[in-house]
């Protein structure tokens, strides 16, 4: 008998161990589980697969979407951002009602329609996807879905990086039959590199053996500062069609700040709701820092309204913006030695003035088209308060 | 049971594969929570642009030199000519002065990433001057520029370079570096003239070709006002230069900058010019505007 309850016991403790042993064996392979599927879901973003489109991970009270056929420099982007995914297409129908195919990811690379030469981006033949020069200007094509019906609001966060393209060298072979004269490096292909800061930039040339470009770091980073300074972003749209040709401008509502708030109204759930965002790499100083064309100095349109600024408070209006913009980002706009002082700003129409800030924005222009091969913009967006 | 409390409770921390797997599912949820709540709070959207390579047009003096050392000093048609290396005059075969019959002036237009470009001469015609411009290639030598010219003293243009006179224009062009110093450069002309014409025609109106039929040069420069004398409206003489991208003799260098010389050749008809016994002063303007 206490051989038997002995034998139960111990076959008891057996059992014990095995199911101890089996859960633990469960457990791991929830782990397991549990890793691969985090792991599907960081990759899963990167499918245009429409099948797995249920994997969405965000908390937020919407999605965020993009239209049109094709996106810039997909490979690119994709060599550089991995995050950055095309999306998971849908129908939507937007605030009018109208439905149209948009693509929503929480990476999302923003879409663009070649096919028809978008007059709302001036000088970019979309047909051709043509470079940005000083001039160019365009919309991203930026929308949000809400998931209920409560009205809703949202922060965007503008940043512009900017890239290098650098020649890349390998190391010759040395020829075999003078083994004491070294070869040295030859020219192979390019490099794509962030510009970040000189110290990382540097490394990065010397990393492809170009220390031409490695010695001129500074001028890089100082390079995608003048870019970062020179595109600025807008809110909406201005008059460049109806009235006096005198009264023209682009823009209305420059994002000065890189960040803003949108609110979106109650009862827009699941419709796909635009957010505007122009930019404008403004062509002439202008275009941006006149207040009045009395003296004919600027040339083209101006980017927004021209107005004589109130100096008491100068961040009402549109051009009191631009020219405090201009007035605290000095030293990312102007290049030159002569110092740029916030009285030649506001007095931008005394030909002076006029010269020295013309001359300096456009040397700025220079070395962002010599040394900046690409640009991203780079949209963050948050729930708002 | 007790005992198996007991012993769980006394094992080791990585010795009971449950606790194992609890600190597993643990660590894999530390790990997870943060990351879940990063992508929860934000979204990104991104998109990327070519920038171009910036297209500059500069037209300067030579060498790139400010457009204030572009100086068309006073013609004298009674004054002889100078070697343009030695700085006297020259004689003919008998010793005697030679009286000059043309006067020359070197620019320059430069810039990146342009293929093409329209040169325009704009000019009054008080003195009855004739104004051409022929392409020309800078020597740093002497010699060089007198071997280029077959020897002909009369297609070489000094220009003796100015302190601190690159601050209009700071491309620097690939074999035609530009440095601070006052070294004499030469301008050798070529042999022919850049091909052009004139815009507004020589005859319509009697005005010396000022109002052309549409009077759109004209009515640029003066408008409505019709009491201009008719020398002081000037005629404008356009010239399209294709800039050659490839082969041995390709203008364009590896940065895509460029830079070409031109020689304003100035001459004039002697015998009219001792009728003509007022002389005036004539304005010449220079612009280009790229075509591509």
């Amino acid at each position: 008998m206490t051989n038997f309850r002995q034998t139960s016991s111990k076959r008891r403790n057996e059992d014990r161990r095995k199911i101890i042993v089996k859960l633990a064996i469960m457990l791991c392979f929830g782990v397991v589980v549990v890793i691969w599927a985090t792991i599907a879901w960081f990759s899963v973003n990167k499918s245009v697969d429409a099948s797995q489109a249920s994997v969405k991970t965000s908390t937020l009270p919407f999605d965020i979407a993009t239209t049109g056929s094709d996106v810039r420099h997909e490979e690119l982007i994709a060599s550089e951002r991995e995050a950055y995914v095309t999306g998971t297409p849908g129908t939507y129908p937007n605030e009018a009602g109208t439905s149209g195919t948009y693509y929503t990811a929480d990476s999302l690379l923003l879409r663009y329609a070649p096919d028809a030469d978008d007059p709302t981006t001036e000088d970019i033949d979309e047909s051709q996807d043509q470079d940005i020069s000083p001039g160019s200007s365009g919309e991203l094509n930026l929308f949000v879905i809400p998931k209920n019906n409560n009205a809703l609001s949202i922060n965007v966060t503008l940043n512009v990086v900017a890239f290098a393209e650098i020649d890349k060298y390998v190391e010759a072979e040395d020829d075999p039959n003078t083994p004491e004269v070294e070869s040295g490096y030859v020219k192979n292909g390019t490099e794509l590199i962030e510009i970040t800061n000189a110290i990382d930039f540097a490394a990065a040339a010397n990393a492809v053996h170009n220390s031409s470009v490695a010695s001129e770091a500074a001028d890089y980073v100082a390079a995608a500062e003048y870019l970062r300074g020179h595109i600025l972003f807008f809110g909406g749209e201005g008059n460049t069609t109806t009235g006096a040709e005198s009264t023209w401008y682009y823009y209305t509502t420059p994002y000065t700040q890189r960040v803003f708030e949108q609110t979106i109204a109650a009862g827009n759930q699941g419709k796909a709701i635009q957010i505007p965002i122009y930019w404008m790499w403004t062509n002439t100083l202008g275009q941006i820092a006149l207040q009045t064309n009395e003296y004919d100095l600027r040339s083209g349109i101006p980017v927004v309204q021209e107005t004589a600024v109130d100096l008491t408070d100068q961040t009402v209006t549109d051009k009191e913006l631009i020219l405090e913009y201009l007035n605290t980002n000095k030293s990312s706009v102007f290049m030159g030695t002569e110092t740029i002082t916030e009285s030649m700003i506001y007095a931008a129409d005394l030909s002076q003035n006029f010269d020295t800030l013309s001359k300096q924005y456009n040397a700025a222009d220079y070395q962002i088209g010599t040394r900046i091969a690409y640009f991203l913009v780079d949209v963050l967006v948050e729930s708002g308060s | 049971m007790k005992k198996r409390i007991k012993k769980l409770s006394g094992s080791s921390l990585f010795g009971n594969p449950l606790i194992l797997a609890a600190e597993i599912m643990a660590v894999a949820l530390a790990v997870s929570i943060p990351a879940y709540a990063w992508f929860a709070n934000q979204m990104k959207a991104a998109e990327m642009f070519k920038v171009g390579y910036p297209d500059a047009l500069y037209i300067n003096a030579a060498h790139r030199e400010d457009r204030i050392f572009f100086d068309l000093d006073g013609i004298d048609i009674n004054e002889y000519r100078l070697d343009p290396y030695t700085q006297k005059q020259i004689t003919d075969v008998s010793g005697n002065a030679i009286k000059v019959d043309q006067k020359m002036y070197a620019f320059s237009v430069s810039g990146s990433n342009t293929t093409a470009f329209r040169l325009q001469m704009a000019h009054t015609t008080n003195n009855l001057f004739t104004y051409t411009l022929y392409e020309a290639d800078q020597f740093d030598n002497y010699s060089d520029a007198l071997a280029a010219a077959n020897d002909n003293t009369e297609l070489i243009v000094r220009y003796d370079q100015n302190l601190d006179s690159h601050t209009e224009n700071t491309i620097q062009v690939i074999g035609d570096i530009y440095s601070n110093t006052t070294n004499t450069l030469y301008y050798v002309r070529k042999s022919t003239p850049l091909t052009g014409s004139y815009r507004n025609s020589e005859s319509s109106n009697n005005q010396l070709g000022i109002k052309d039929a549409d009077n759109k040069y004209y009515a640029m420069t003066y408008g409505d006002d019709i009491n201009v004398q008719a020398n002081a409206v000037p005629k404008y003489w356009v010239s399209d230069v294709t800039l050659k991208t490839s082969g041995a003799d390709k203008e364009v260098d590896a940065n895509k900058n460029f830079c070409k010389y031109f020689i304003l050749v100035v001459t004039w008809d002697d015998n009219q010019q001792k009728q003509q016994t007022e002389k005036e002063t004539d304005l010449v303007y220079f612009a280009v505007r790229r075509v591509n």
